[in-house]
């Protein structure tokens, strides 16, 4: 098996309150907060991972960028994105215009301002909040679909229900995009 | 470390970066780089100016910085343009904040200009063991984000005093600046 180091700056992007920075939180610490904080500017924090293949060993430093979602940031997030060979993309599944607003805005702002050929994946969040759900997992995948998301997926940041799968997802996708076989 | 001769950092550096991270990442951007540095206490914290740092934990700061923003050159030139304000507020000009640098940052480098044409209105420094490229040094080249952000603090302080835009150029730590002779800036 052949060992391979990379490192990749991944963005957590999404409209306030869809949950990234408990994402975040539940794939580097385990751990999920009940209490709400904004966060402010950009948090930031360094994960290594191993990704295995049948001939390689990944080894993956993800630099997590978890972007503020309030609108006060628009001017500087372009600014943030610089570098990122990777998104996920949140909508909160209890909330329409969280999706709504993947499409009129996250898209696009990733787009224009990460690195070329940058890929991204769609996640519908708040899945332990069934009974409240407002938008259904056929609309998650159609979208994902219209933006060309390289994969999607249903996650509780809360239970930890798919985060791992999610973010390990993305760094397959991110790993094929730079040549590798995964 | 007792006797003068030990590598400390000014306290007006410290503070200046603080308030460099956090004009440009705000609040939770510069506390993820005092997590990664295992420097929470320096949150909100404001050092006393006239008092110096052990450079251990300057040096932490500095790697923290190098680690959480790889791929980010425009930010870390950003925040250097920001350290150029809040270290020099009152525009002293680019030798002064070169020789304040060398005075605060007290660890045997050497900032030199070596060369000054006024007709082309080009600079160039050298800046020989960089105590801002931190552990992340590899032989042969640096890539450390902190080159840009010495670049950021060099056209800060360049633009302060001529008042004209001021595009910085690095190669092995050597800073190429540039006036635009055209573009006049509104800084300071």
């Amino acid at each position: 098996m052949v060992k391979k180091d990379f490192v990749f700056k991944i963005a957590v992007l999404g409209s306030y309150a869809t949950g990234k920075s408990s994402l975040i939180s539940q794939f580097c610490e385990k751990q999920f907060k009940e209490d709400y904080k904004p966060t402010l500017g950009a948090s930031i924090i360094a994960k290594d991972i191993v990704v295995t293949s049948e001939e390689d060993e990944f080894h993956c430093r993800l630099v997590l960028w978890d972007i503020a979602g309030q609108e006060k940031y628009e001017n500087v997030r372009p600014m943030y994105f610089q570098g990122c060979a990777g998104a996920i993309l949140v909508y909160d599944l209890t909330r329409i215009p969280t999706i709504r607003e993947i499409k009129t805005k996250w898209v696009e702002d990733f787009r224009e301002n990460a690195s070329p050929g940058a890929c991204f994946i769609l996640i519908g969040n708040k899945k332990d909040l069934e009974e409240i759900r407002n938008i259904s997992t056929e609309e998650g995948e159609e979208l994902a679909q219209e933006i060309n998301a390289a994969a999607f997926l249903e996650t509780s940041a809360k239970t930890g229900e798919n985060v791992e799968d999610a973010f390990i997802s993305l760094v397959k996708q991110i790993l094929v995009s730079v040549g590798q076989t995964v | 470390m007792d006797d003068d001769s030990a590598p400390r950092v000014k306290n007006i550096v410290i503070n200046a970066l603080l308030e460099s991270f956090y004009d440009i990442l705000d609040r939770d951007g510069r506390n993820s780089i005092l997590r990664a540095a295992g420097t929470p206490e320096l949150m909100d914290a404001q050092l006393d100016p006239r008092e110096y740092t052990d450079y251990e934990v300057f040096n932490k700061i500095i790697d923290a910085m190098n680690l959480l923003l790889q791929f980010s050159e425009f930010i870390a030139y950003e925040i250097g343009r920001k350290f150029a304000i809040y270290s020099d507020p009152s525009g002293n000009g680019i030798r002064a904040i070169i020789q304040n640098l060398q005075e605060w940052i007290q660890t045997g480098w050497t900032i030199e200009v070596i060369r000054e044409d006024p007709e082309s209105q080009e600079m160039v420094i050298k800046v020989e063991n960089c105590p801002f490229c931190g552990t992340c040094k590899e032989a042969g080249s640096c890539g450390a984000v902190t080159c840009d952000f010495l670049r950021g603090i060099f056209s800060m302080s360049l633009e302060k005093t001529s008042r004209q835009a001021v595009a910085c150029l690095e190669h092995d730590h050597v800073f190429t600046l540039m006036m635009d002779k055209g573009g006049e800036t509104n800084n300071g």
